[in-house]
């Protein structure tokens, strides 16, 4: 099944569930050639990450960051946000993924959200080195230093060297001054799943996060919450478009720090 | 082959105790003397070591043991010269620790002393001899993931300047009080100067060498300290590998005179894990696992508890083949010279705000 089909008829049966409707029709798409494609009367929903190299998005079209609704960026951000890791003076974001994946600049979307977001900190300054160019499939690794605006520092590590990866290969890292908190668990390398089985048919492994769209991947989840939560909540969509304003200029920035081999300050330009 | 009758000076550096189960079991050497720094630093020696004398001086020791033939002087960096000229002069090899040192005019005194003496001069970089990195060459020259593209690296400990005071002195560790910046009140001589390892394997892993660098300092975990203990790195190297290294201090420790149980506050108290992308494929290696979990005595935490390799064994291997059958060790002044230039790079970085294009 098309992938947009199937996170729309989850959407359809989680708002039919709770009642939730909207005056308006709606479509959640994944794709910039679906988006394209739509009436546009029709409110479009779309992964922030996938529209991040667009100089403009049609009208009507919301930019979602789903993963601010997984589990692990909640409880990050509640750790940092309730002082259990206090003060954060480093983050360490690592995104490794396939050439079928995201772009460098999905990548560097989504991170460039975690950091600020669960940091609750804005970027002032950045330095980056690229692998290939980083808007299209040619790009092949990003690696960066940037500066928050309370001198703390992260870097950000994306790549889509593999040819074909079948776990998530990311690490968020907090470096606090009296501890540390991750989303991997300690010396290990890669996500750990839920469920491991070991029968006549092989090896294979599990991991469902949610009851209610159960089935559906991680991400698929994500994508599906973020999207009721702006049906839900309408005021949420120009919060989710004065955002992705900022991603997308922190996303050319990395292009411009990686092509000038300058420090790029986020108020003007070389630092 | 004749054992190498070797010695061990100062006894204040982080590595010093990692040496002394193989100076005592290994067949290639006989262990015959040692110097510590304070009588402090030679009654720990004498807490771990048995039937090897200890003297409070250099010089009593070589006047007393002329068979010396071969010396570990396991010191502060700011040392590191004077002792090698003196164990030059009397035509005895040298185990450099890591950092020879960081000024590169001293560095190419030390290359000329070693070249006029006739000396074998190793450095100490272990994980040339670490089985996880022999088995990462060993994918890279079977072409498993393509030509390298990006490189990334953490070497990220706790800070041993509690054990190893040294460390955190910026004379002692950089070799003179250079601040960071104008800025920024700290001194050169911190994290960057416990962690080389990383500048080291990105040049042997990729056959190239840097480009330009990048580096950036956070705030301190460890306020008291007056040198960095948090730092970030990226750049590029000259085939156009794009690297990132975190090599910092940001395992909160125990504030420990002698390392033992109970020094980790976080779990880990070591890492060095790579990330290798090719246009082929990707490597993720943790050059130091797996290991064993406990969360016993004193302090009852979880922490990771290393099964150590013994890297120490082949890097010995390696000096006294060089000493007893001639030939220049992998890892000479020579070739060190660019990880330590890259890693004075890192400061000028840091101090200007800029990267720096390395010539």
């Amino acid at each position: 099944m098309n992938l947009s089909k199937k996170l729309t008829d989850a959407l359809s049966g989680l708002m039919q569930k709770w009642g939730v409707t909207t005056p308006e029709t709606w479509r959640l798409v994944t794709s910039v050639s679906e988006l394209n494609e739509g009436d546009a009367a029709t409110l479009s929903m779309i992964p922030g990450e996938v529209v991040s190299v667009l100089d403009t998005l049609p009208s009507r079209t919301i930019p979602l960051l789903p993963w601010r609704g997984e589990r692990r960026f909640v409880e990050l951000k509640r750790l940092v946000d309730q002082e259990v890791i206090t003060p954060v003076l480093m983050c360490r974001f690592a995104n490794l993924t396939d050439r079928q994946g995201p772009t460098l600049a999905a990548m560097l979307y989504r991170e460039f959200d975690l950091v600020e977001w669960i940091t609750g900190r804005r970027i002032t300054d950045l330095y980056f080195t690229t692998y290939g160019t980083p808007e299209d499939d040619e790009g092949l690794s990003a690696n960066g230093v940037i500066t928050l605006d309370d001198r703390s520092i992260a870097s950000v590590e994306v790549g889509r060297t593999s040819p074909e990866v079948e776990r998530n290969l990311d690490r968020h890292e907090l470096v606090g001054r009296r501890s540390i908190a991750c989303d991997r668990v300690v010396d290990t390398q890669v996500a750990q799943a839920s469920v491991y089985t070991m029968t006549e048919s092989g090896s294979d492994e599990f991991t469902d996060v949610d009851f209610e769209l159960f089935g559906l991947s991680t991400e698929e989840v994500a994508t599906v919450r973020s999207a009721f939560d702006v049906l839900s909540k309408p005021e949420l969509a120009e919060e989710l478009a004065s955002r992705h304003e900022r991603l997308v200029a922190l996303v050319q920035k990395t292009f411009r720090s990686a092509k000038t081999q300058q420090v790029i300050d986020m108020e003007g330009g070389a630092a | 082959m004749k054992p190498v009758k070797v010695a061990m000076t100062s006894l204040t550096h982080g590595h010093t105790r990692k040496y002394f189960q193989t100076l005592k079991e290994s067949p290639k050497l006989d262990w015959v003397a040692a110097t510590a720094e304070n009588d402090e630093v030679r009654e720990r020696f004498y807490r771990a070591v048995e039937g090897v004398p200890c003297y409070g001086d250099e010089e009593e020791m070589l006047e007393k043991h002329p068979e010396i033939e071969a010396i570990i002087p396991a010191s502060a960096n700011a040392r590191h010269l004077e002792q090698m000229r003196r164990y030059a002069e009397r035509g005895i090899h040298v185990l450099s620790m890591k950092i020879p040192t960081f000024d590169m005019d001293e560095y190419d005194e030390m290359v000329r002393v070693v070249k006029k003496s006739g000396i074998v001069c190793q450095v100490e970089l272990e994980l040339h001899y670490n089985p996880v990195l022999q088995r990462i060459r060993q994918l890279l020259d079977g072409n498993q993931i393509g030509r390298i593209v990006s490189f990334q690296a953490t070497n990220i400990t706790l800070s041993p300047v509690w054990c190893f005071p040294w460390q955190g002195v910026p004379e002692d560790s950089y070799g003179a009080r250079v601040p960071l910046s104008k800025e920024d009140a700290r001194f050169r001589g911190g994290a960057l100067c416990d962690h080389p390892h990383v500048f080291d394997l990105i040049r042997h892993l990729t056959g190239s060498d840097f480009e330009h660098i990048y580096a950036k300092v956070g705030p301190n975990i460890r306020t008291d300290l007056e040198v960095e203990d948090l730092l970030l790195v990226t750049g590029k190297m000259l085939d156009g590998t794009t690297f990132l290294f975190d090599p910092s201090w940001s395992r909160l420790e125990e504030r420990l005179a002698e390392p033992g149980p109970g020094w980790e506050i976080a779990p880990k108290r070591m890492e060095v894990n790579l990330s290798i992308g090719g246009e082929r494929g990707t490597i993720l290696a943790d050059c130091f696992g797996p290991n064993v979990y406990h969360n016993g005595t004193p302090k009852d935490r979880y922490t990771v508890g290393y099964t150590y390799f013994d890297e120490w064994i082949g890097m010995i291997d390696e000096f006294v083949d060089c000493i007893r059958l001639g030939g220049e060790p992998k890892i000479n002044l020579a070739w060190h010279r660019r990880t330590i230039e890259a890693m004075n790079a890192c400061y000028e970085s840091v101090r200007t705000g800029q990267p720096v294009i390395m010539d």
